[in-house]
């Protein structure tokens, strides 16, 4: 198992589970570790916010807000985990006072990783309609939007003929997901 | 609904590919659309969404990759206190033991993963690993659990015996073909694979089936288990051919293997 993944960028675009998993268990207790010396909440808190960290920098990878690693992954996901500590509010022990991890480059990134208010109707809606897409619309929407691959790598994964019929047809998903939205915002 | 050419340009300037003049163009069409103004917020909102439930399935990989490694854990790892609570001599021989088992924890996840590949024919030994679960949010904190969030539960404790008759008694009140593609998963855990076999075959002939890819992986797994092996190959024969993401360095491995 390579304790490097200086590939980590390519790993998560690659959507290597097998690999993504090996550096989330290599790191978590360091990060356990870490954390416990720092802040005054229970493990399993410190574990939520390891796995947010770890979604948070493979959702800004996908985005393409992380494109280079100016420390190593590991270091990186570390003063994710550290920002999201502070964000919500989290007792501090002793962060000032031994710091050793940085939070350069990662206090830009996104954090909203899920809706922001998970009972918002509006949030609710739209997911129960993004479940009743149906055929490869939701296969489609996810790999323009959230994977961020360009119309073309999808006619080439997606089998599809041409460039415009993958353009027409995510078109034509995403307007389906907002009618099936609209329809039941009216009831 | 939004025109094409507006659907693009929302894509573009979320995207940030504009230009500093063309997304003053478009915030100014913004401010004083209000139609132009509401679709484009929708748009934003349903990326979000698929983001998030993206989002969600991950964290769930994480999950899962912790519930599967609970059951060794609780046996081996003491409860830690916190490290303020406890008398200063312990601390270096605590530290010490938590670095023991963290190291522990990470040769013996490395051994399964190296292990995989080697030439055992037990696939399910090799291969399985529960879906994880998408279909119900566990609250830790939450005091009201529902039948489902409790059964999901015992699933991922991979406590399939007590499981699988409730997965049943639910499934009868409730059909719902997810909640199946559960049950054949605890089956063929729990070594029934003549019901998984018949769950799963059921549930990759549904046309929009949500969870296809999953539903022929757990398919070609149990008559590998069942020793059907003819079968087995057909149906990763099958999701070769459907170019299905899900499990598709395993299934080429199998295929060579068998």
């Amino acid at each position: 198992m390579s304790e490097e993944f200086d590939d980590f960028i390519e790993l998560v675009k690659s959507n290597d589970r097998k690999r993504l998993g090996e550096f989330y268990i290599l790191n978590k207790y360091k990060f356990i570790g870490w954390a416990r010396k720092r802040f005054d909440v229970d493990e399993d808190t410190i574990v939520d916010v390891y796995q947010d960290a770890m979604v948070t920098l493979y959702q800004n990878i996908m985005d393409k807000k992380v494109t280079e690693f100016s420390v190593a992954p590991a270091a990186y996901l570390f003063g994710i985990g550290k920002n999201i500590m502070l964000k919500r509010n989290l007792k501090s022990n002793r962060v000032k006072l031994t710091d050793d991890i940085s939070t350069e480059g990662t206090q830009a990134l996104d954090y909203e990783i899920y809706d922001k208010i998970e009972d918002d109707h509006r949030s609710k809606l739209l997911k129960d309609a993004l479940y009743k897409l149906k055929g490869n619309c939701r296969e489609i929407l996810r790999l323009f939007y959230y994977e961020r691959n360009s119309i073309e790598s999808i006619m080439l994964k997606m089998n599809y003929g041409s460039v415009q019929v993958v353009k027409t047809r995510k078109n034509q998903c995403m307007n389906k997901l907002k009618e099936i939205f609209a329809q039941s915002n009216d009831i | 609904m939004s025109s094409t050419k507006d659907i693009e340009l929302f894509d573009r300037y979320l995207h940030q590919q504009m230009n500093d003049q063309e997304i003053k163009e478009f915030e100014s069409r913004l401010k004083n659309n209000d139609q132009l103004k509401e679709d484009f917020h929708l748009h934003r909102d349903a990326i979000k969404t698929i983001k998030s439930e993206k989002n969600k399935e991950l964290k769930s990989f994480f999950q899962n990759i912790d519930n599967e490694n609970k059951d060794r854990l609780v046996a081996e790892r003491p409860t830690l206190p916190r490290e303020d609570k406890i008398p200063k001599a312990k601390v270096f021989n605590l530290t010490k033991l938590l670095s023991s088992i963290a190291a522990a924890l990470i040769v013996l996840v490395a051994a399964t993963f190296l292990f995989r590949s080697a030439n055992s024919t037990n696939y399910s030994d090799q291969y399985f690993s529960p879906y994880p679960n998408t279909i119900v949010k566990l609250e830790r904190s939450s005091d009201e659990s529902t039948e489902l969030q409790d059964i999901m539960r015992m699933y991922q404790q991979r406590n399939y015996e007590a499981a699988i008759p409730k997965f049943k008694e639910y499934l009868q009140a409730n059909p719902n073909d997810d909640v199946t593609l559960y049950l054949a998963i605890a089956q063929l855990a729990n070594g029934d694979h003549e019901a998984s076999i018949n769950n799963l075959k059921r549930l990759t002939n549904i046309a929009q089936y949500e969870y296809k890819d999953a539903a022929y992986w757990y398919l070609a797994l149990s008559y590998l288990e069942d020793g059907q092996k003819e079968n087995a190959k057909n149906i990763l024969s099958e999701i070769i051919s459907r170019k299905q993401e899900f499990k598709k360095k395993e299934t080429e491995e199998i295929l060579k293997s068998i």
